[in-house]
């Protein structure tokens, strides 16, 4: 508790200090926001300079920008389908059908509370147990363990999105295909590539969800206002109510887990959280069906996890120095450059800024709270732009996006030809989320799974050999067993019924 | 606390820091005007982006812009090269890789040579490799301290057992397969492209022996996480003293493969840029920033720079090396070469 108090101290006992506090919060969620210009842009940006800043206000400032640019992903991908970052996707899957629902300021108040909660509750647990916790993440999770965590998580994917399980396997399955083109992760075989050389760099992911979700949301809001059947989305401020928070307590709980686990786990991070405790939420649902639809928890899932990975993250990076992202190596060069090597040493020789860190990420996930519910008010009337206008915003907003990342135009292409794959793939009942959902977790996945195969000598069946691989695997298989009865009973409910 | 207040002190400490020459580089025409972008193509935390980052800071501020970092890891090193290939041969993208770019064009995985289709810029890093176990492993530790000896008996009362943390490029694969048939050993090799899996493989008990360059684990071992168990060197590391070197030790009569790494621009690049680059980062590479980086990183056992000219030279010997190497040993090679 002193430590924290110390730390506490010397934030906010400077006006510079606060200046940084505030300018992190508010430039994270900005740079959050902004499709191709993530957070890690705004933390390269200012990497040279933390050069001239006294030690702890460069660490600082990294902390809070890492948790506020976390959540500012959300609001957009809530608002208009465009998810700021990779780990804001999944809150797209829910948050926009509930903007269109007229629930906006609700979505966006489930995201910042439940960001705020898995931020702050990943921050005690980082200050509590920092140390234990990383040498259990390494010793209990190898290559074999992560491979049977996402195939896990891959389990459900097919479950989300679609109505028909088929078109929803399909749907996993292209998103697989997709994401195997390029340089495979092994050997560096070309795959896919025909030749073509922005091919055989792999597809770029933010251009193919920008596609997916904002160009194919214009086109189809588009044809409903041609055909007369469009309906503007209604404005509320309504902020969930005390009751609806508690009834996703279950919800939050699990995704914080989902999230720690996922942020200790060096080179995983807040992507793989967000998308398992997305999966998670439906598996666990007594009402699956209804993820993809405009369900809170479908946005209280990954909002909890992806925040809940931020402080977990410092864990590995801190106490082993292995980063578990891009922004936490970007920590260890602030940390270098004032001369300080993280690893288990940083305790003894910088506990003080250590400490300065655990606060400042303490108090942003807490400032985020404060900002998000001022936010939810008043950004949710952006949606009273008539979509005639709002629309080639969008778009332009969407290509500025997909350009930015790496000025490559061939990205913009990306992004347009998944547009209209996503509008024709979505007037057909195929699952865009189990699509992207296949991308990123075969990517993550196909690493591992190598890695595994080659420890295990090609033999699937040394996944049982251990208990955590083990179980993952039991529980993944029974899903999709259960899901597959499920589906085959109440189509044969129906024909009786029929009949 | 420190105070703010040293802010400008700090400023003008690091341009002084710069060496005199730095200041003498003439600018060709309006090169640069907007930032510049180094593609990376290992992941964060690494070696390579660790030697990138060094440069970083002191080549912006000699050329009075920025310098960006962008890590594209994957396929082995192969799969950042598409994004370079496809930007314009202006000098505002430049590519650093390492050996493997050279090993893999020779193994036929790409087809830009090192020095005909591509321009190499300067080379700021020349590392051997180590062996590496948990430290504290009773497996692997004789009177309290780790035994390369211990390892050998090891893997050989377990053939084929043994799991190594390692990385899938050449130099890596060769070198701990020369190791291999050296002590009679077979090992199972596996792959990571991200460094922190590879470390934690090693350090969380998963993997037995990590194969890595002294400089780029060395928080590691000081930290007490990992302890260097063999040098594949003619000499003990002076970095490492207790731990047995290949040459002097067990008689391995070899000239080790070693860790380069720099950057290249593309061939069609100006060349008065191309000069320009050229002595930046060699100013870059003198600044004392830089410096007490290599010193830090433990990148002084060999010398680490090469300018552009020397670094051409390098460079083919080593496609040489490596076509040489893969002729010998059966392994794939490109088809102009064979």
């Amino acid at each position: 508790m002193q430590d924290f108090l110390t730390g506490t101290t010397l934030i906010f006992t400077s006006g510079t200090g606060i200046a940084i506090f505030i300018g992190g919060l508010l430039g994270g969620l900005v740079f959050g926001a902004i499709p191709g210009l993530n957070v890690l842009t705004l933390a390269a940006v200012l990497l040279p300079f933390t050069a001239w800043m006294p030690a702890e206000y460069a660490i600082m400032l990294y902390g809070v920008i890492y948790v506020s640019g976390v959540y500012g992903g959300a609001i957009t991908a809530i608002l208009f389908n465009i998810p700021g970052s990779v780990e804001n996707a999944p809150t797209a899957f829910d948050g926009y059908p509930m903007t269109r629902n007229g629930e906006a300021s609700k979505a966006i108040g489930y995201a910042v509370t439940c960001s705020a909660i898995g931020g702050t509750l990943s921050a005690m647990l980082m200050m509590i147990a920092t140390e234990p916790i990383a040498e259990f993440a390494v010793s209990t999770f190898g290559p074999i363990e992560i491979a049977a965590l996402i195939f896990f998580g891959l389990t459900v994917v097919a479950g989300v999105g679609s109505k028909s399980l088929a078109k929803g396997w399909l749907s996993l399955c292209l998103g697989l295909l997709i994401g195997t083109v390029g340089h495979d992760p092994a050997a560096g075989v070309p795959r896919f590539t025909f030749g073509v050389l922005y091919l055989s760099g792999g597809i770029g992911f933010i251009p193919m969800i920008l596609g997916l979700f904002a160009v194919s949301e214009v086109l189809l809001q588009g044809q409903r206002m041609l055909r007369g059947t469009y309906e503007k989305p209604k404005v509320s401020v309504d902020f969930p109510t005390l009751s609806e928070f508690w009834s996703m307590r279950w919800a939050v709980v699990r995704s914080t887990i989902i999230g720690w686990f996922s942020g200790i786990l060096p080179g995983v991070g807040a992507t793989l959280a967000a998308f398992l405790s997305y999966n998670e939420a439906v598996r666990w649902s007594k009402t699956p069906e209804k993820f993809g639809t405009g369900f809170p928890e479908g946005v209280v899932a990954p909002e909890t996890a992806n925040n809940a990975a931020t402080g977990a993250a410092m864990i590995p990076l801190l106490a082993l120095g292995l980063p578990g992202g891009a922004l936490t190596a970007m920590m260890i060069a602030v940390f270098n450059v004032h001369d300080m090597e993280v690893g288990p040493l940083i305790m003894v020789e910088a506990r003080e800024l250590v400490w300065i860190l655990f606060a400042s990420m303490f108090w942003a996930s807490l400032a985020i709270l404060l900002l998000g519910v001022v936010e939810s008010k008043g950004i949710v009337h952006l949606l009273r732009i008539p979509f005639t206008l709002l629309a080639p915003g969008i778009l332009v907003f969407s290509t500025i996006g997909a350009y930015a990342i790496r000025g490559n135009i061939y990205d913009v292409y990306t992004m347009f030809i998944a547009g209209i794959a996503g509008y024709f793939l979505r007037r057909s009942d195929y699952s865009v989320p189990a699509i992207v959902m296949g991308v990123i977790l075969g990517q993550l996945g196909e690493n591992s799974l190598v890695q595994a195969m080659t420890m295990m000598d090609n033999n699937l069946l040394q996944f049982f050999s251990t208990p955590i691989s083990g179980t993952l695997c039991t529980v993944g298989l029974l899903t999709v067993a259960w899901s597959i009865f499920q589906r085959v009973r109440s189509s044969r409910s129906n024909k009786t019924r029929q009949i | 606390m420190k105070s703010v207040m040293r802010w400008p002190l700090l400023l003008a400490g690091f341009t002084l820091a710069l060496p005199a020459a730095a200041a003498d580089i003439k600018k060709p025409g309006s090169y640069p005007k907007r930032p510049i972008t180094i593609i990376v193509c290992y992941g964060k935390g690494g070696g390579s982006d660790q030697a990138v980052a060094a440069l970083q800071g002191p080549a912006s501020k000699i050329m009075g812009i920025k310098v960006n970092k962008i890590n594209k890891p994957g396929g082995g090193g192969v799969s950042c090269l598409p994004d370079f290939m496809q930007a314009p041969a202006d000098g505002y993208t430049i590519l650093q890789h390492a050996d493997s770019l050279v090993a893999k064009y020779v193994q036929g995985a790409h087809d830009l040579h090192p020095t005909k289709t591509l321009s190499p810029v300067v080379i700021s890093n020349v590392a051997p490799t180590a062996l590496f176990v948990k430290s504290g492993d009773a497996r692997f530790y004789e009177g309290g301290k780790p035994s390369w000896d211990k390892v050998v008996a090891y893997a050989k009362s377990n053939a084929g057992k043994m799991q190594v943390s390692n990385i899938n490029v050449p130099m890596e694969l060769v070198t701990m397969s020369k190791v291999e048939d050296h002590f009679g050993i077979k090992v199972k090799q596996i792959l990571f492209d991200k460094p922190a899996q590879r470390y934690g493989a090693v350090i969380g008990g998963k993997l037995d022996l990590l194969m890595e360059q002294p400089g780029d684990v060395i928080k590691h071992v000081q930290a007490g996480k990992l302890a260097p168990v063999l040098a594949v060197w003619p000499d003990r590391f002076k970095v490492f003293p207790d731990a047995k070197a290949t040459g002097k030790d067990y008689g391995l009569k070899w000239d080790p493969l070693l860790r380069i790494r720099g950057l290249w621009v593309k061939k069609d690049t100006p060349q008065e840029i191309k000069d320009y680059l050229d002595k930046v980062f060699k100013a870059a590479y003198d600044s004392a920033e830089h410096q007490a980086f290599l010193k830090r990183k433990s990148l002084d056992i060999v010398n680490s720079y090469y300018g552009a000219k020397d670094t051409a030279k390098i460079l083919n010997d080593t496609v040489a090396t490596y076509a040489k190497i893969f002729k010998e040993s059966g392994q794939q090679l490109r088809k102009d070469m064979q």
